[in-house]
C-alpha cells in the first residue's frame, strides 16, 4: 500500500513539475516575445521621429516633431538608447544626405543633446549597459564625457574597460587612452588587432600618442607595470600604425630596427616598408640580408614600392633565397615593380619552380 | 545454480541501472545549471557586443572557408553563393572537390568560369593528389582545387595546405551560414588571444524560412521525425556545448573555427576516421596537455559561441536518422580508444578527468546500458526479481527528469534566441520534449548501440543521407 501511494505521489509530482516547467517555458516565450516587439516598435518609433524631423516641411513643424522626439526619448534609457543609436546610423551615413538635411541633422543632434543624458543613464545601469552607453558616447565624439569614460576605465568589469578605452579613442583623448592602454600592458587574453582597432578608430593625434606612450617607459622598480608588456606594447602600436605611413616617426623605426628586440625590429621593418620612400632604403636593404627570414620577408613590399634599380636588383638577388616564402614574395613583387620585365622573364627561365610560379600567378592575377 | 546465478545477475543489473540512471540524472541537470548561468551571463552582456562594430574593419583575423566537397552537384554553387554573402571583411573560400563521381566538378567550373592555374602549394600535410586548381579574377576570393579523393579529412587539410590566412572555418557544402556568423566567431579570436578553436551552433533548417543563408521566419517542420531533431539538437547544443566550456570535446564538423598553425602542428586532420571534427578536437587537447610540467603547457581556449549559426536539414526519414547516429557513435568510439590514455589522466584535467569519463560512460555505453534496461528489466518483472512499484517509480523518475531536461532545451533555446519562435511553436516543440521519451528516443538508442556492435563494420564506411534545398517547402 506504502508503495502504491508513493508511486501515485510521484506520479502525481511528476506532472506537476513538467506542468510547472510548460508554464515558465510559456511566461517566458510570452515575455521574449513581447520584449523582442517592444524592441522592434522602439527602433521603428526613434527612427521615425527623425525621419519626420529631418523631413519636417517647415521650422514650426520641425519644432513641434523635434518636442516629440525629445519627449518620446524621455520615457525610458531603452528608448533614449534607440534615439541615440538613430542619431548615429544617420551620421554614419551623412554623406549620402543632402546638405541641407546634414544641417537640420546637426541642428536636432545639437537640440536632443543626448551627452548629459547618457551620463545621467550610467549611473542606473548594469555594467554591460554602462559598456553600450560608453560606445554610444564615443559615437557622438563627447568630449564632456571624458572625465566620466575616464572613471569606467578604472572598473574591475573588463567589457566596461574595453568599451570605455574604444570610446575615448574615438574621442580622441590622448591622456586617456594612453592610461588605458597601460593598463592593458597586463590584459594577456586581448588579440594585439583589438589595438590596431583602437588605433585605427583614434581621431587625435597618432604621433603624439605614440611619441608619449614610448616616452612613458615604466620604472624598474614600478609594482604595476612589466618592462617586457610594456615593449609588446609598443610593437603592437607600431604595428598598429604602419599603414598610416607616418613619416614623423621614421625615427622611432629607425632606432627600433637598429635595436636588438626581435619583434620590434620586424615592427619597424614593416612600418618603414610600409612608408617606402628613398631615405629608407639604405636600411630595407641592410635588413634584406637578415638572419632572421621574417625581417626578409617584411622588406619587400618597401623596396617594391621604391622601384629604383637598386631596389629591383636586391629583390631579384632575394628571389634565391634559402626560404621558398621569401623567394615566392619578392617574385610577386618583381613583378609588380619591374614595368620592364628585365628581371621577371629571367625568373620565369630559372630553376627556382616557387619563384616562377609565382610570377606566373601574380600575371595571371594582373 | 544456474538461475541463482541469473537472479544475482538480474538483480546487480537493476542495482547498477538505478546508479546509473541517477548519476546520469545529476550529471544532466548539472549540465542544465552551468549552461543556464551562462546563457543568461551572456545575453546580459549581449548589449555590449562589438562585434559587429568589426564589419568594416581590416583588424579582423581574415578567415579561409574551406568546403570539402564530395558528390554535391545539387548544393555547392548555391552554398557558394550564399558564402560570398558573408558579413565579414576578409575571407576566401576554398571548395576542394575530393574526386567526386557526379557533375559537382562540371558544376563549378562552368557556373564561375573558372580556369586552371598553376599555383604552388605548400604541402604542410600531405594529401591526395592535386589535380588542378582553378580560379577566376571576377571572384577573386574563391578558389576551387580538383584532387583524387581522399575522404572528408583529406579534403579539409588540402584546404588548410592552399589557405592563405591565418584562419579557417570547416564548413559542409549542404549547410548554410547566417550572415553574421563569422563576425561572432571571428571577435571571439579578437577578445581572447589564447582561443584556438571557435564553434558555433548547429541549427535544424527542416521547417523554417532559411534564405541565403539568412534565418527569416522560423516554422515547425511537418514531420514528426524533424520535430524531435530540433528539440534534440537544442538539448545537445545548449547543453552539452554550452557547459562543458575549455574541455569540450567536439566542435561541430558542419561549422568551426580554427587556428590554422595549431592545426598544422599537430599534422591535420586524421584520414581514416570518420569522427574527424571530434578527433581533431581531441587531439588538439591531447598534444596541448602532454607535456610534463603545468607550466610548459601552452594555455589554450576551445570556444563554443551559440550565437555563430549554421543552418543544416536534419534526415527527413528514419533509416537516414538510424545511420546519421550510428555513424556518430562509431566515429565517438574511434576517437575514446584512439585516446583512451587520456581518460582518468590527471595530466589532462578537465579533459582528461572529467570529459573522457564521462563521453566513455554515458555518450558511448549509455546506449547499450539502456538497451540492455528495456530488456532485462521486464524479464526481471517476470521473474518476480523485481517489484513493480519499485519499477514503475524508477520508470517515472526516469521520464519525469528526461522530459524535464528535454524541455529545459527549448527553455534554453528561448533564452538565447529571444522571441525568435513564437509561444504556440514553443508549447509545441515542449511537448515533443516529452513525447521524445516514447519511441523515438529507443529507435535512436538502438542506432547508437548498433554503431557500437557494427564498429569495425561501419568504421570505413560514407553515410549518404538525402537532403531537399534549401529553397523547397
Amino acid at each position: 500500500m506504502t508503495s502504491e501511494l508513493f508511486a501515485i505521489i510521484l506520479l502525481i509530482s511528476g506532472i506537476v513539475l513538467i506542468l510547472l516547467e510548460m508554464l515558465w517555458l510559456y511566461v517566458l516565450s510570452q515575455h521574449q516575445e513581447e520584449y523582442l516587439s517592444r524592441r522592434n516598435d522602439e527602433t521603428k518609433t526613434a527612427n521615425a521621429l527623425l525621419d519626420a524631423v529631418l523631413g519636417s516641411p517647415s521650422p514650426h513643424a520641425r519644432e513641434s516633431e523635434m518636442r516629440n522626439l525629445e519627449k518620446t526619448a524621455a520615457q525610458s534609457n531603452e528608448m533614449l538608447l534607440c534615439m541615440v543609436a538613430a542619431f548615429t546610423r544617420y551620421n554614419k551615413n551623412r554623406d549620402k544626405l543632402s546638405d541641407e538635411r546634414k544641417h537640420v541633422l546637426d541642428e536636432a543632434l545639437l537640440r536632443f543633446d543626448p551627452v548629459p543624458k547618457l551620463i545621467a543613464a550610467m549611473k542606473h545601469e548594469n555594467k554591460y549597459t554602462q559598456a553600450y552607453i560608453c560606445r554610444c558616447l564615443g559615437d557622438l565624439k563627447a568630449k564632456d564625457a571624458v572625465p566620466e569614460l575616464r572613471d569606467c576605465l578604472k572598473s574591475k568589469n573588463q567589457t566596461l574597460r574595453y568599451n570605455a578605452g574604444m570610446a575615448l579613442s574615438a574621442i580622441g583623448d590622448e591622456e586617456g587612452v594612453l592610461q588605458f592602454l597601460m593598463l592593458c600592458e597586463n590584459e594577456k587574453d586581448y588579440s594585439p588587432r583589438i589595438f590596431y582597432e583602437l588605433i585605427s578608430k583614434y581621431s587625435g593625434n597618432k604621433v603624439s600618442l605614440i611619441r608619449n606612450y614610448f616616452a612613458n617607459e615604466p620604472d624598474e622598480n614600478s609594482p604595476y607595470r612589466n618592462p617586457d608588456l610594456y615593449d609588446q606594447m609598443r610593437v603592437t602600436l607600431i604595428h598598429a600604425v604602419r599603414n598610416d605611413r607616418l613619416t614623423e616617426l621614421k625615427d622611432i623605426y629607425i632606432e627600433g630596427f637598429l635595436g636588438k628586440l626581435p619583434q620590434l625590429r620586424l615592427a619597424c621593418v614593416k612600418a618603414m616598408s610600409a612608408i617606402g620612400t628613398m631615405d629608407l632604403k639604405k636600411y630595407l636593404i641592410i635588413a634584406t640580408r637578415d638572419k632572421d627570414w621574417l625581417i626578409r620577408l617584411a622588406a619587400i613590399p618597401g623596396l617594391e614600392k621604391i622601384g629604383d634599380t637598386d631596389s629591383l636588383e636586391t629583390l631579384a638577388k632575394i628571389t634565391t633565397d634559402e626560404q621558398w616564402w621569401i623567394r615566392r614574395r619578392a617574385a610577386e613583387a618583381l613583378v609588380r615593380a619591374d614595368v620592364k620585365m628585365l628581371y621577371v622573364e629571367k625568373i620565369i627561365q630559372e630553376y627556382d619552380r616557387f619563384a616562377a610560379d609565382a610570377v606566373k600567378e601574380v600575371l595571371y592575377k594582373m | 545454480m544456474i538461475m541463482s546465478f541469473i537472479r544475482k545477475f538480474i538483480l546487480g543489473f537493476n542495482y547498477f541501472c538505478m546508479a546509473y540512471t541517477l548519476l546520469l540524472t545529476f550529471v544532466y541537470v548539472l549540465q542544465f545549471v552551468i549552461a543556464m548561468i551562462k546563457i543568461k551571463r551572456d545575453r546580459k552582456e549581449e548589449i555590449s557586443d562589438d562585434s559587429s562594430r568589426y564589419e568594416d574593419s581590416d583588424n579582423l583575423i581574415p578567415i579561409t572557408l574551406i568546403i570539402p566537397a564530395y558528390n554535391e552537384q545539387e548544393h555547392i554553387v548555391h552554398n557558394v553563393l550564399s558564402l560570398m554573402k558573408l558579413n565579414y571583411p576578409v575571407f576566401e573560400i576554398i571548395v576542394v572537390n575530393d574526386g567526386s563521381k557526379d557533375n559537382t566538378h562540371k558544376e563549378m567550373v562552368e557556373y564561375f568560369d573558372l580556369k586552371q592555374i598553376e599555383k604552388s602549394i605548400k604541402v604542410a600535410i600531405p594529401t591526395q593528389e592535386i589535380q588542378g586548381v582553378y580560379y577566376n579574377k571576377n571572384y577573386p576570393n574563391l578558389l576551387y582545387i580538383d584532387k583524387l579523393n581522399g575522404g572528408k579529412s583529406d579534403a579539409l587539410n588540402c584546404g588548410i595546405n592552399a589557405s592563405s590566412y591565418p584562419l579557417f572555418a570547416c564548413l559542409d557544402a549542404d549547410s548554410r551560414i547566417e550572415r553574421d556568423s563569422l563576425l561572432k566567431l571571428g571577435n571571439i579570436f579578437l577578445k581572447d588571444s589564447s582561443t584556438i578553436v571557435a564553434g558555433g551552433f548547429v541549427r535544424i533548417a527542416n521547417g523554417s524560412v532559411v534564405e541565403d543563408g539568412e534565418w527569416r521566419e522560423f516554422k515547425i517542420p511537418k514531420k514528426m521525425i524533424e520535430r524531435f531533431q530540433i528539440v534534440e539538437y537544442f538539448r545537445s547544443f545548449l547543453y552539452g556545448r554550452v557547459s562543458w566550456g575549455n574541455a569540450l570535446l567536439i566542435v561541430s564538423g558542419a561549422f568551426g573555427v580554427f587556428l590554422k598553425d595549431e592545426i598544422i602542428k599537430i599534422g591535420g586532420y586524421k584520414t581514416n576516421t570518420i569522427g574527424e571534427d571530434m578527433e581533431i578536437i581531441v587531439r588538439l587537447h591531447h598534444e596541448l596537455r602532454k607535456m610534463k610540467h603545468k607550466k610548459d603547457r601552452k594555455k589554450y581556449s576551445i570556444k563554443f559561441c551559440p550565437d555563430a549559426v549554421c543552418w543544416t536539414q536534419g534526415p527527413m526519414s528514419m533509416d537516414d536518422l538510424r545511420n546519421q547516429r550510428r555513424r556518430w557513435q562509431v566515429g565517438l568510439l574511434d576517437t575514446l580508444i584512439h585516446h583512451a590514455g587520456m581518460t582518468l589522466n590527471p595530466k589532462y584535467g578537465t579533459v582528461g578527468m572529467l570529459s573522457f569519463p564521462y563521453n566513455w560512460l554515458f555518450e558511448l555505453l549509455g546506449a547499450v546500458v539502456e538497451l540492455l534496461g528495456y530488456f532485462i528489466i521486464p524479464f526481471s518483472l517476470l521473474l518476480g526479481e523485481l517489484n513493480i512499484y519499485f519499477f514503475l517509480i524508477y520508470l517515472l523518475i526516469t521520464v519525469t527528469v528526461g522530459s524535464m531536461l528535454s524541455i529545459g532545451g527549448v527553455l534554453l533555446e528561448q533564452y538565447t534566441r529571444k522571441g525568435r519562435m513564437a509561444p504556440h511553436q514553443t508549447m509545441t516543440l515542449a511537448c515533443y520534449a516529452i513525447l521524445e521519451n516514447f519511441g523515438f528516443r529507443q529507435i535512436l538508442v538502438l542506432s547508437r548501440a548498433q554503431g557500437i556492435f557494427k564498429f569495425k563494420k561501419l568504421k570505413n564506411s560514407w553515410g549518404n543521407i538525402k537532403r531537399k534545398s534549401f529553397n523547397e517547402d
